[in-house]
């Protein structure tokens, strides 16, 4: 297959959205990875070898996990939480680390380099690389970066070379910029990375096959429970676990598919990331998708509490979904998804991260329109230990 | 003003006559504002530029080194843009309607603009044609009829590793000449030897009729020169920028302007062989 939900007409669109807007140079670098990872997804050692480190080396399957206390207050439907905060390093993008740096290896890449705005992105394309024998440059934010100190010590603790980025906005979009530009002068040597289904094809492609398997599992396991959900709730940053979770879904159309944007602090026009449902089409960072940009086409500064959800950009396979109205939109501010992740460690026991707790709080929302027959599966892609200090700064 | 759409092809007819090759430079419109951007392509023009690539600001320049984004966010803040790129083009044109001007940047702000509203506009502003740099011909082919309606076309970017058929089209929206980028990696790089440039250059020649500028790691006199014999063309863009930059603070606008001269047409000597 030339993976997972892939273009309809020609190969890496997603209906107008998708493409190859690169400088020329990469074009061929894109073309490569193209044909490599469709010989790998077809051959069936590489994808044993993925599957067989998914299990082992990531920790999956990661359970579905019901909440006792979230929904039962409002005599709301069950909420259900996919619990990839579980996995053993950068919660689910440990699943397309994994992914990209077997097929660095398989086509005889010896570096590999990323971008990351959380940390989560880094920590797993650190721990993988470092279980490959990759070296592994890692570019981030410095906005970012002063709010995750831990992580950073967790990156360079699994050997990588991480470069903080003093550039433009200081988030994870002036990483990206910065780690594609490294990549453009090394493609020869090196592997970009991607940590969500976006860019320049093959990468939305390659990146949502790699994510397929949360989907698959959290379908199983619903089967396997008996649960047929009303709503599968996930918060967009990058849009690597929405999609990854979405695509066992989006054929159910009696399932709600609900993608939750960062609000950033309530009001008015305070900047937010909520690009799907107020961006613009636009081309940024290799594809034409949903934009946060101005008028003349300039990319707007991004806001959230969570920064793997501060990105102008989005993925062109969901932004195919919500144009077509298969996936909806909803914005969380920050102080509701901070209210939900406390909610969540307090009364159940579970410390999300703040990206999480964006789609917790939607999903408690959602749950309401329920009862107790129903309920509403949210995507849990990571663990809150990186966001105690912004959570719990006075202590 | 009268169009003319063949500014490009008559400049490299009369350099071929002259048995001269063309001297071109890249300046990001209103860099450091719109009034001091305009004297700069006169003063540019004037000290023996052939050619303006004029880069129209962008948030986020991703095929461009250090130099050159500095030189975009610059812009930005003095409020460039798309729109204010072409008010920069119309008002060089009262003056000058012989010099070529090339638009360069990125796609974002010309999807924004609409590709046929930012070709018609263009093409009343007295612009010849464009370089995208995140546009490749096989992403191109709307904004390539747009820019063919309206007689101006697309200078393909030709990198030594880049199949053919992704710099070489027949499609009346491309031409003027190819941009040949010796070297990978984003502008104001390391630079690659004369060697690699020669044979990036003959390939150039052996697939494609349009003339073949060099650009892209082009910084020193010496480099110039050795460019010279074997291209159709030079591009110089960061040495020059960071020059001038460097030479700004350093006094008033008259020595600035004298300076500035100066350093062009040290460089339109090394091209003539001088």
């Amino acid at each position: 297959m030339t993976a997972a939900g892939a273009a309809r007409g020609r190969p890496g669109r997603y209906g107008r959205f998708g493409g190859q807007f690169v400088a020329p140079v990469l074009l061929p670098v894109l073309d490569r990875l193209e044909a490599a990872f469709d010989q790998a997804w077809a051959d069936p050692t590489f994808r044993r070898t993925f599957e067989d480190l998914l299990e082992r080396f990531v920790g999956r399957p990661t359970p579905v996990f019901e909440t006792v206390t979230l929904a039962s207050a409002n005599g709301g439907a069950r909420i259900i939480l996919k619990r990839d905060d579980l996995t053993f390093n950068g919660g689910n993008y440990a699943n397309s680390a994994l992914g990209q740096c077997l097929l660095a290896v398989r086509m005889g890449l010896g570096s590999v380099v990323t971008d990351t705005g959380s940390g989560q992105n880094g920590v797993a394309a650190a721990a993988v690389a470092a279980r490959l024998g990759l070296s592994c440059i890692i570019y981030m934010g410095s906005s970012d970066a002063a709010r995750h100190a831990a992580t950073i010590r967790k990156m360079r603790a699994f050997g990588a070379d991480l470069r903080i980025v003093e550039d433009a906005d200081r988030t994870l979009s002036a990483a990206t910029s910065a780690a594609i530009r490294h990549w453009m002068g090394n493609s020869a040597t090196t592997a970009y990375l991607a940590g969500a289904p976006i860019g320049a094809h093959p990468y939305p492609a390659m990146v949502s096959a790699f994510q397929a398997v949360i989907g698959r599992e959290t379908r199983l396991q619903l089967i396997e429970a008996g649960v047929l959900p009303r709503a599968i709730v996930s918060a967009v940053g990058g849009g690597s676990s929405t999609i990854g979770i979405f695509s066992a879904f989006v054929g159910d159309p009696q399932i709600r598919l609900v993608a939750v944007e960062a609000g950033g602090r309530s009001g008015g026009d305070a900047p937010h990331s909520a690009r799907l449902g107020k961006g613009r089409r636009g081309i940024f960072h290799g594809a034409e998708t949903l934009v946060l940009a101005d008028e003349h086409g300039q990319i707007l500064p991004t806001a959230s509490i969570a920064p793997g959800l501060a990105y102008p950009g989005s993925a062109p396979e969901i932004a195919d979904l919500v144009e077509r109205g298969r996936v909806e939109t909803v914005a969380v501010t920050d102080e509701e998804a901070r209210q939900a992740v406390l909610r969540l460690a307090k009364s159940e026991g579970i410390l999300v991260s703040l990206e999480a707790g964006h789609a917790v709080a939607a999903a408690e929302r959602i749950a309401r329109l329920y009862d107790r027959n129903d309920a509403v599966v949210v995507m849990v892609a990571s663990a809150g230990d990186k966001d105690l200090d912004v959570i719990w700064p006075e202590s | 003003m009268a169009r003319s759409p063949n500014r490009i092809d008559r400049m490299f007819q009369r350099l071929k006559a002259e048995g001269r090759i063309a001297f071109v430079t890249f300046t990001v419109a209103c860099d450091p504002d719109f009034a001091e951007s305009l004297a700069r392509l006169r003063l540019l023009v004037g000290n023996g530029i052939d050619l303006l690539e004029i880069g129209h600001p962008y948030s986020d320049p991703i095929l461009d080194g250090a130099t050159i984004q500095t030189a975009n966010r610059r812009a930005l803040a003095a409020g460039g843009n798309l729109s204010r790129t072409l008010d920069l083009c119309a008002a060089f044109r009262e003056e000058d309607d012989t010099t070529p001007i090339v638009l360069m940047g990125y796609a974002n702000p010309l999807l924004a603009m609409g590709y046929e509203a930012f070709a018609a506009r263009a093409a009343a502003a007295g612009v010849d044609g464009l370089i995208a740099a995140d546009l490749p011909l096989r992403e191109a082919e709307p904004l390539l009829k747009a820019l063919g309606r309206h007689g101006l076309v697309m200078i393909p970017l030709a990198a030594p590793s880049l199949p053919a058929e992704d710099f070489v089209s027949a499609s009346k929206g491309v031409g003027g000449f190819l941009y040949c980028i010796p070297v990978v990696g984003p502008t104001g790089g390391p630079s690659a030897s004369i060697e690699a440039i020669s044979d990036a250059v003959a390939r150039c020649r052996t697939v494609s009729r349009l003339p073949v500028l060099v650009g892209f790691g082009v910084k020193t006199p010496d480099m110039v020169a050795a460019v010279a014999e074997v291209a159709d063309g030079v591009i110089v863009a960061t040495a020059l920028i960071d020059r001038f930059e460097a030479m700004r603070g350093q006094g008033d606008a008259e020595a600035f302007r004298r300076a500035a001269a100066g350093l062009v047409a040290g460089y339109r000597q090394a091209v003539d062989g001088r």
